[in-house]
């Protein structure tokens, strides 16, 4: 008996050790292997999942890597040198409270959630030194001694006065995401909107301004200020535009949801042109043909329409030439728009947005000469956006739109 | 690698689904049971309430159909004060339109609170919808009635966020009025009231109880006749 249960427990012993030494194998192939280059590693995020992508070299196929449910509406993004996926999130459904970011980790496939609290996370997240700045919706108020304050804009009539005739400006400030202590280290009294940060500046689109924001300096610099909502001269930069910076420059295009004055109507402005902010005005670069822009891309000196019919207008700054592409293979996707491109160095992605409801969206990779196209790919996500690490949230710098018709949706 | 590599995942992911269930796994059950026992009661309520509103609504813009251009409401734009009113079934949400944001901004932003009744600004209506998980958008307007009887959207004051700001510091002085015997998603309907006695003088609640006890936020407000339905815009998609 005594010996029955050695060899038992002899037995059970060398299945452990196998066990083992596969569950580490296993572990050992995945950190290894997961991705083989990260540049050409993309997610895909949405209502539902979180998908990592790669695809390979000089080509436009891609695998699918990982996929873990949860939700994502703000970008997921790979940091590659930590092997694990950085979340960060709005307020999940249901949860008005809960916001943060989250960081899974591939070795395991563990999530840690760090909650921001109750201040809400939203816009692009920008990758500051070893973190991450975010916008953060829940709104301070803050006594004006300098007016306008040194660090953080002022929009013109933005000020406001308390019962007690004291004067103040409301602003919701952006927060700090050490990735290396994962914790939330600082506020800065600085709303970031909408932007884009190069040499440690925050190029940002907010409130009727363009400002540059130096984080190293604590200034802010105003480089394009609307003239005000009561100025019956002033033209406006439309509602619903597309736009993007590039080098610092801000251009945008129009498509039919813009509009500048009451009625829905464009005054002063042209459908179907490419613009560009000059000297605090607004100045007319070049047209494209007649088609409804859905996306807008800057890269590299060359700006890259996306329309409704599949059409990609690419627009070089510098020497001012149009040229127009047809994607023939997407207009066999019926009732799919483009709803986010992002980028790799080798390719644009494409994702795919569903006008059904009920039909999930779609990946699809175009070489950045044009000459590539893969299959599509489907996802279970409805308001997707593509990141890369090239590219953080693309799905947010083509501008928000409210739909005026529902049935034209 | 590439067979190998496209079935790891799904190890990872029901690790990452295992691991939640377990530290959570009473909760879970006690909220699933809780969320199905809310869903059924309320949403009986609500079916019942959503249409009465329609109805309500329809009824009330064909009665005042004299005195409105229906061009004009067709063609009607997301004002600031303008009222959102978000549903998806079991809860419901109220806030207002900031549209302070012409120029850069693309789209008006969105005011409401967070369940401790904190103001917050959301740039983005999309993602704001996208988050609540709100199935229906919806936006309103209030009409004023001026001694003429003419109704017309809204009074002449414009809207911003510091009056907002101080119609919240009103409310926070009285003590905690507001705070008391109200649900968690009353605060924001509880602003858009106040915000709009602060702005316009004018009640979107006069039958609620001015004492801050419990009142059905925020169908209170939504059942006002002076609130007029934007037919043509919505903040969701699909």
């Amino acid at each position: 008996m005594a010996l029955k249960v050695s060899y038992s427990n002899i037995f059970l012993l060398v299945i452990l050790v196998c066990g083992c030494e596969m569950t580490d194998d296993k572990l050992q192939n995945t950190t290894a292997y997961l991705f083989s280059n990260c540049k050409n590693t993309f997610t895909v995020s949405g209502s539902s999942k979180i998908y990592l992508f790669e695809h390979r070299h000089n080509s436009v196929e891609f695998d699918q890597l990982a996929v873990f449910d949860d939700w994502s509406p703000i970008s997921a993004f790979l940091d590659c040198a930590a092997n694990r996926i950085i979340v960060p999130y709005g307020a999940r459904k249901d949860e008005r409270n809960n916001a943060g970011v989250a960081i899974i980790d591939l070795e395991s496939g563990s999530k840690l959630e760090y909650p921001a609290g109750a201040r809400g996370i939203q816009g692009i997240p920008l990758k500051y030194n070893n973190g991450l700045l975010l916008g953060t919706t829940l709104l301070n108020q803050q006594t004006l001694i300098n007016n306008p304050p040194l660090y953080g804009y002022l929009p013109p009539g933005e000020v406001y006065e308390d019962p007690q005739r004291q004067t103040y400006r409301v602003f919701a400030a952006t927060t700090y995401f050490d990735l290396s202590s994962a914790k939330f280290t600082k506020d800065l009294p600085i709303d970031i909107g909408y932007s884009v940060i190069q040499n440690n500046i925050i190029y940002a689109k907010q409130r009727g301004a363009i400002t540059a924001i130096d984080l190293d300096a604590k200034t802010t610099d105003v480089l394009y200020e609307s003239s005000g909502k009561n100025s019956s001269e002033a033209i406006n930069i439309p509602l619903n535009h597309l736009g993007v910076f590039l080098d610092a420059d801000y251009f945008f295009v129009l498509n039919n949801y813009s509009h500048n004055v009451s009625n829905n109507e464009l005054q002063g402005l042209e459908a179907n042109a490419i613009y560009k902010l000059v000297d605090s005005g607004m100045q007319k670069l070049a047209n494209y043909s007649e088609d409804d822009a859905v996306y807008l891309l800057g890269l590299n000196k060359k700006l890259y329409i996306f329309t409704s019919a599949f059409k990609v207008i690419e627009y070089d700054v510098e020497t001012m030439d149009v040229i127009e592409r047809t994607l023939p293979s997407l207009s066999r996707l019926h009732n799919f728009r483009i709803e986010s491109v992002g980028y790799t160095e080798q390719n644009f992605i494409l994702a795919l947005n569903s006008q059904n409801a009920e039909i999930g969206s779609k990946i699809m990779l175009i070489s950045r000469d044009f000459m590539h196209i893969s299959p599509a790919t489907s996802v279970e996500l409805r308001s997707i956006s593509v990141t890369t690490d090239l590219a953080i949230d693309t799905a947010n710098t083509r501008g928000i739109r409210l739909a005026k018709n529902k049935n034209s949706l | 690698m590439g067979n190998w590599i496209s079935l790891e995942p799904i190890v990872r992911d029901e690790r990452m689904r295992l691991y939640k269930l377990g530290v959570r796994d009473f909760q879970t059950r006690s909220v699933i049971v809780s969320v199905l026992l809310t869903v059924f009661i309320v949403g009986c309520v609500s079916v019942q309430q959503d249409d009465s509103n329609r109805a309500f609504m329809f009824t009330n813009n064909r009665n005042n159909a004299y005195l409105i251009d229906q061009d004009m409401m067709a063609r009607q734009q997301w004002q600031g004060g303008d009222i959102v009113y978000a549903a998806n079934g079991y809860i419901d949400h109220m806030a207002m339109i900031d549209d302070n944001t012409y120029g850069i901004n693309n789209t008006p932003d969105i005011i409401d609170t967070d369940t401790n009744g904190s103001i917050r600004r959301h740039n983005d209506p999309d993602r704001w919808a996208q988050q609540g998980g709100w199935a229906s958008v919806d936006g309103y307007y209030v009409a004023v009635i001026e001694p003429s009887t003419d109704i017309s959207p809204r009074g002449e004051k414009t809207f911003d966020v510091g009056d907002v700001f101080n119609a919240q510091t009103e409310i926070t002085l009285s003590p905690k009025l507001y705070k008391r015997n109200t649900p968690s998603n009353a605060h924001s309907s509880q602003l858009v009231r106040d915000a709009y006695k602060y702005l316009y003088n004018i009640d979107l609640a006069p039958s609620a109880p001015s004492d801050g006890d419990w009142w059905s936020f925020p169908k209170d407000v939504l059942n006002n006749s002076q609130l007029i339905a934007i037919s043509e815009e919505s903040v969701v998609r699909s």
